[in-house]
């Protein structure tokens, strides 16, 4: 296919592609290539640096930051992919209803959805978290809702355009009916624009959820999570740097890699998008 | 002399799939007060033509890639790029098939003339305004002092059209290149537009370059009609020679495959086949997978525009052939 | 006598302009504002005009894929104005539209196969082996290759999108296509070719079409009968060549007059209209087309001409002609 052509083009992506996939299968494989039990305590091998026996160093109640990383990943990938599947779910399904139906429909999901978007991301999943409580799945709903107004939108925005086009029409003078119309024509020629929202959705769900466990009312614990990790290791930023560090840099090095992949894919899919 | 020498243009796109040859090997001389009509098909270069005259190809993806474009003296591929933007808009201007595209939304249409006289000339502000008026008037817009201050949008189709052509005018262009002009234009419309072409041909004495797909409009407008086919240009003579003695194959089939107004026909010719893709042209001419005569020197080698009858030339090996 | 396959009674559709705070109703575009026609089996019906006069909403109308404001449209005597939707599920196999660009008619991302079979599939019409061999059937009808049938629309040329537009439209058999502008977008020396396909179609399945056009030589070549529209009203209805031989409307002679021949020596004794097209929000008074009209008189500006037959069946709405 063309786009896999011109992706494969785009070194970046390609690169990106790759880190995303290797930090997957890392979650996958965590029991097996931790080196030690991530929740294990042994405070007397608290606190120590980055080295033989503990190869990132260990936290305050001595556990082990490269299995607690390795773990973390599990926690992480999850909550992304699932946060993000809500909000592609929901979002789409309110966008679709909205962009095609029109009218009254339109002005009511629109509103609600301005509503949302009132309110800054974080503070609605705070709010969701704080209320129905903390713990990951409560994460992963407040982080998926969250991202519902964004989808909604661009969803609403490319079933619009869609709709302009006479094919729309010549079905309907065929004889097909709406749900027909909507699942042959409309979903999968919005389809790349779906894909694209969820690959640039996904940093951003995964920095959210790290920042609600960062403050506490995400992931508790002994469960190690990057976000989490980051703000346990607050206090110990000038005598135990690894522990912050590290967990801050995994956040970094997935965010980059899903945006470099997510850039290329988009890049890729635009040309076709124009035809 | 003649005002505009084209010699030997080829522009070429480089795209991903491959270098779309555009123009390829086009001479062409437009004189000094008269209308050349240039005709063809959707992909045959005319646009381009045009496009490269006024340097105006986007790059990337286009490039000239070889030719002359002599005029006054100067080859426009080799002057500056300030050179060009002085010869644009005043030596040579342009206008385009969807004039809302070409006018800005959010500028009255009067600050757009003025616009384009204001950035050639050094006149007074009411000098500037005077001549505004006045060119709006002459294009025929009515009420031409109130219209100034009014937006594209309120202007129909015809209008803004209208309005285009005067922004062209306005500094007297010895050139005039209208591409599709009257294309998106109700036929009532068109025939308005044609006839204020014609006045103001008179009037001004540009020359103007017409390129259109439309034979009716060509054979109204234009003096001498240049046919393009897949980048090549393959006729040249005068208007009527054109529509009464064609020579080539391609001109001889695009004007039997036009409906008439006037003729009750039974039937009309459509030629079979494609035009061909400008990646990969086929080896020798490009009309000969669609061309009855066309024989295997056609299929190899590529035919030259050759004069056969003062002031006609053709590109075709088979032209004289009486099959 | 060949029966009236279409009839078409006081069509008339008015969209409602809403403004105000209240956001009430304060106007309204009468885009076709009552007009009867009829078309018979095997006949090609012209409908010309320029933008504005509404013949694209009345071919929309005719198929229902807008519901008009008021009026009738028969189809083998029955209004399909009032069919309930399963009646006009049913009757919609009878009746189907080739659009004008075919760029945005054809779904991207299906397969011209996929596009020309969608029709059956909606209608749930024979098994999938049936339903492929029909769609064969058709792509060689249009003069395309069984192995378009796995082509996607961008691989293919204008007029080969078109042919696939027009094969989707026979899949079901129909009698009657409404044809909006079909060869407007297409380079001149294809529209022959797809012209000399929508005849050769007619007389082969004894089709009848609705051909909207603006372009009045096409509809010269390929129309039985032709009506001129302006601003949503007919002014004039004949029979193709009195249309082009006879023309009786002074909006009909200006048309005529305006298009260009392709003919240098022939320089056109051209009646040039003064001002602009009208919208039809606010149409004139009396005749629709009186403030630009050159014959016009005193009864032109209070009285609205109706559709009088001047002999031969060739229908005029003029007070200054007769």
């Amino acid at each position: 296919m063309a786009t896999w052509r011109r992706f494969k083009r785009r070194r970046t992506a390609l690169f990106g592609l790759g880190v995303y996939v290797a930090i997957l299968l890392m979650a996958l494989f965590a029991p097996y290539l931790a080196p030690r039990d991530p929740a294990t305590q042994d405070i007397s091998k608290g606190l120590q640096p980055p080295g033989a026996g503990f190869l990132l160093g260990t936290d305050e109640y001595g556990r082990d930051i490269l299995s607690r990383i390795i773990y973390g990943a599990r926690i992480s990938m999850t909550i992304g992919i699932i946060s993000v599947t809500i909000s592609a779910v929901i979002g789409t399904m309110l966008g679709l209803v909205s962009g095609f139906y029109g009218g009254k429909t339109d002005a009511v999901i629109m509103r609600i959805v301005d509503i949302m978007l009132s309110f800054p991301g974080i503070l609605l999943a705070l709010i969701i978290v704080s209320t129905m409580g903390r713990d990951i799945q409560y994460v992963m709903v407040a982080v998926g809702i969250s991202g519902v107004p964004n989808y909604a939108r661009m969803v609403r925005g490319a079933v619009l355009a869609v709709k302009e086009n006479e094919y729309i029409e010549a079905a309907r003078a065929a004889g097909a009916g709406n749900l027909s119309i909507i699942a042959r024509h409309v979903l999968p020629n919005i389809f790349a624009i779906i894909i694209i929202l969820t690959t640039l959705s996904l940093p951003g769900s995964m920095l959210s959820a790290a920042a609600l466990s960062f403050i506490g009312l995400g992931v508790q614990p002994p469960t190690a999570e990057w976000g989490r990790m980051l703000g346990d290791g607050r206090g110990y930023i000038e005598t135990a740097w690894w522990i912050s560090t590290f967990p801050g840099l995994m956040i970094f090095v997935s965010v980059m890699s899903i945006n470099l992949f997510g850039d290329g894919l988009r890049d890729a899919l635009d040309p076709r998008l124009k035809t | 002399m003649a005002l505009v020498d084209i010699q030997g243009l080829s522009t070429h796109f480089f795209t991903e799939e491959g270098v779309v040859k555009a123009v390829d090997d086009v001479d062409m001389k437009i004189e000094k007060g008269e209308v050349l009509g240039v005709v063809g098909e959707s992909g045959c270069g005319k646009s381009t033509v045009a496009l490269s005259i006024m340097r105006l190809i986007p790059y990337p993806p286009g490039k000239i890639v070889a030719g002359k474009i002599l005029f006054e003296d100067k080859n426009l591929l080799d002057i500056t790029d300030e050179e060009i933007r002085e010869i644009r808009g005043k030596s040579i201007s342009m206008i385009f098939q969807d004039p809302m595209a070409s006018l800005n939304p959010l500028l009255t249409v009067g600050f757009q003339v003025e616009e384009a006289i204001r950035s050639h000339l050094d006149l007074t502000d009411s000098a500037v305004l005077d001549r505004v008026v006045e060119l709006l008037g002459e294009v025929g817009i009515p009420d031409p002092k109130r219209r100034i201050l009014d937006y594209p949008h309120s202007f129909s189709g015809g209008m803004r059209q209208r309005a285009m052509i005067a922004m062209a005018l306005a500094c007297n262009p010895k050139l005039l290149i209208a591409d599709e002009a009257t294309t998106n234009l109700d036929v009532t419309i068109q025939a308005q537009i044609l006839e204020l072409m014609l006045d103001l041909r008179k009037e001004f004495g540009s020359s103007i370059l017409l390129i259109t797909h439309n034979m009716g409009v060509v054979a109204e407008l234009a003096d001498r009609i240049a046919v393009m086919y897949a980048g090549w240009m393959v006729e040249l003579a005068d208007a009527t020679t054109i529509f009464e003695s064609p020579r080539h194959p391609y001109t001889k089939a695009l004007l039997a495959s036009i409906p008439r107004l006037d003729i009750k026909q039974e039937h009309i010719f459509s030629i079979p086949g494609e035009v061909p893709h400008l990646i990969a042209p086929p080896p020798g001419c490009r009309f000969a997978p669609r061309c009855e005569l066309a024989t295997d020197r056609c299929k190899q080698s590529c035919p030259k525009m050759e004069e056969i009858d003062p002031g006609h030339l053709v590109a075709c090996f088979e032209h004289g052939s009486t099959r | 006598m060949t029966e009236n396959i279409v009839e078409v009674k006081g069509l008339k559709e008015h969209f409602p302009v809403y403004g105000g705070i209240t956001r009430r109703q304060i106007a309204a575009v009468k885009a076709v504002d009552g007009i009867d026609f009829k078309i018979a089996q095997s006949e090609t019906f012209g409908l010309v005009g320029e933008s504005g006069c509404g013949k694209t909403t009345t071919g929309r109308c005719v198929l229902r894929l807008i519901e008009p404001t008021e009026g009738q449209v028969l189809f083998h005597g029955t209004d399909v104005l009032k069919l309930d939707r399963k009646e006009l599920r049913k009757t919609r196999r009878n009746m189907q539209i080739v659009f004008q660009d075919p760029f945005s008619s054809l779904d991207p991302r299906m397969t011209v196969g996929d596009i020309i079979g969608e029709p059956l599939r909606v209608h749930k019409i024979g098994s999938s082996k049936e339903q492929e061999q029909v769609v064969l059937d058709v792509i060689r009808k249009v003069e395309l290759e069984p192995l378009h049938k796995t082509r996607y629309p961008h691989e293919l040329s204008g007029g080969q999108k078109q042919r696939v537009a027009i094969a989707r439209a026979l899949s079901l058999n129909p009698q009657f296509v409404v044809a909006d502008e079909p060869v407007a977008s297409l380079d001149v020396s294809i529209r022959a070719a797809i012209l000399n396909l929508m005849k050769r179609l007619q007389e082969e399945l004894r089709l009848s079409y609705l051909f909207i056009s603006h372009d009045l030589s096409v509809v010269r070549y390929i129309c039985h009968h032709v009506a001129v529209m302006y601003l949503g009203k007919i002014l004039e209805l004949a029979d193709v060549d009195q249309i082009f031989e006879n023309p009786l409307h002074p909006y009909t002679k200006a048309l005529l007059s305006a298009v260009p021949i392709p003919n240098p020596k022939i320089k056109s004794k051209r009646v040039v209209l003064a001002g602009d097209v009208p919208s039809p929000l606010n149409p004139p008074r009396g005749c629709r087309f009186h403030p630009r009209c050159g014959e016009k008189k005193a009864v032109c500006s209070s009285d609205e001409p109706q559709l009088v037959d001047f002999g031969k069946e060739h229908f005029v709405a003029c007070h200054t002609n007769g």
